[in-house]
């Protein structure tokens, strides 16, 4: 007969039990908030490969719907090539020599494993140095704006999705061009915030929100959402505008790395 | 003589492995009242035997919940509430013990009956939901949403324990 074990090692135990709540607390307060270090994250080799094995089975049984996919995406970027063309020809004359330098080079990727859960949520991609992904760089997808690459190993990056407490995106309404910052509140996976818009803008429900381009991040009038409710704050003189997501972050696939040219070098960089 | 701890190291891995791999992408949520959820690798916690000492509880729980974190991106934040559900498991286990004490290595529901696993594991999953959630959404303005993910994530958690505790109905 075994009795449960009683007091004898009772102190010791709770001097651990507090050590090693202290070590998670730790590692919680240092790399979960913020960048995180390579080791702890699934851009690591091991846990990467292996949720890359998995995400071949889940694909296979896909094909179909994805090939449908793709299509759709290549149809939307092939027509936006041809406006651009179009544009190009009424640009300014006559032309400086940079008026078609390309600007923005997308790398294509594929998600190969997904953290919608909770607050803090990340994707880990199949790109990485080898492609030439760099930390602080925009990803997009075929509807929208997905995050920021935070961590690069030499086959995986990371990236800090908008669904994440740390994300701050620039975004603008089109209509009237204010800009403010989008932020997440940790609930509702298809709706974002749009803060710091003063009062006194008038706001049109079903306006669309979209890049604002002054950040190296993402080019401007790249899709987010359309407004779907205001919320006023008490006290402040700018309200909570809520904005609906085109893009179904928890179920993107396939996503595109925004790399800039024009980005200066790191030196002038550093602050950030 | 007894390579029992054999059986708890292959739970182990494939625990871990069945979480981080599988479970995860079981997820629904976000949208609005429902939401999905599973955390399974607390049963790892729930089987070790009855006699295990109170370190080695607490340094079982750790190991399982940061090898988690390594699926989950969120390192610590599984651990903590591994470690505290380890460091509730005694005082569980002596609320809820039989009139004449254990007689059994492992709490099962073969050793112990249904109804005292289901209590013993709605306990203990009840605590690791609630730290789990706590330290997982970080912010004291949100309790609201902690305890309704805590409430949902606790019905499926404690419902596949049951399930997978039924199916397999291990000896030890």
């Amino acid at each position: 007969m075994t009795r449960a074990p009683k007091s004898s090692v009772r102190v010791g135990s709770t001097v651990l039990f507090f050590f090693l709540e202290f070590v998670c607390l730790f590692l919680i307060v240092e790399f979960n908030r913020g960048k995180s270090q390579t080791f702890w994250h699934s851009a690591g080799l091991v846990t990467g490969t292996l949720m890359e094995g998995v995400q071949f089975f889940q694909n296979m049984i896909g094909q179909q719907d994805k090939m449908k996919q793709i299509q759709a995406e290549n149809a939307e970027l092939k027509s936006k090539l041809i406006n651009l063309q179009l544009s190009a020809a009424t640009l300014p004359d006559p032309p400086t020599p940079d008026t078609l330098a390309q600007r923005y080079h997308l790398i294509p990727g594929r998600v190969i494993n997904k953290n919608i859960i909770g607050s803090n949520n990340n994707f880990t991609i199949d790109i990485g140095g080898k492609d030439g992904v760099k930390p602080h760089m925009g990803v997009i997808s075929a509807h929208g704006i997905v995050g920021i690459v935070v961590d690069t190993s030499r086959y995986f990056s990371k990236v800090m999705t908008i669904l994440h407490s740390q994300a701050r995106i620039d975004a603008r309404l089109r209509s009237n061009k204010f800009h403010g910052s989008l932020v997440w509140d940790g609930d509702e996976t298809d709706h974002l915030m749009l803060k710091a818009i003063p009062k006194h803008v008038r706001v049109e429900l079903g306006d669309t929100v979209e890049t604002s381009g002054y950040t190296d991040l993402f080019p401007p009038d790249i899709l987010i959402g359309k407004v779907d409710s205001l919320k006023p704050i008490a006290g402040e003189s700018t309200r909570f505008i809520r904005v609906k997501l085109f893009e179904d972050i928890a179920r993107s696939q396939y996503v595109y790395v925004v790399e800039n040219l024009f980005t200066p070098p790191d030196s002038l960089n550093a602050k950030d | 003589m007894d390579n029992s701890w054999i059986r708890h190291i292959i739970r182990f891995v494939a625990l871990v492995l069945l979480q981080g791999l599988i479970v995860k992408r079981m997820y629904y949520g976000g949208t609005g009242f429902i939401r999905i959820e599973f955390l399974i690798y607390p049963l790892f916690i729930l089987l070790l035997p009855i006699f295990t000492s109170r370190n080695a509880l607490l340094a079982a729980g750790f190991c399982i919940g940061i090898l988690v974190d390594l699926f989950y991106d969120s390192p610590g934040v599984h651990a903590s509430a591994a470690v505290l559900t380890a460091f509730m498991r005694p005082r569980v286990l002596r609320r809820f013990e039989p009139g004449d004490g254990y007689e059994h290595k492992t709490p099962t529901i073969r050793s112990l009956g249904l109804q005292w696993f289901a209590k013993y594991a709605a306990m203990l999953m009840g605590i690791h939901v609630l730290a789990y959630y706590s330290m997982e959404v970080f912010n004291v303005l949100k309790t609201g949403q902690v305890l309704l993910r805590a409430a949902w994530g606790f019905l499926w958690s404690w419902a596949l324990i049951m399930a997978i505790m039924l199916t397999f109905n291990p000896k030890e």
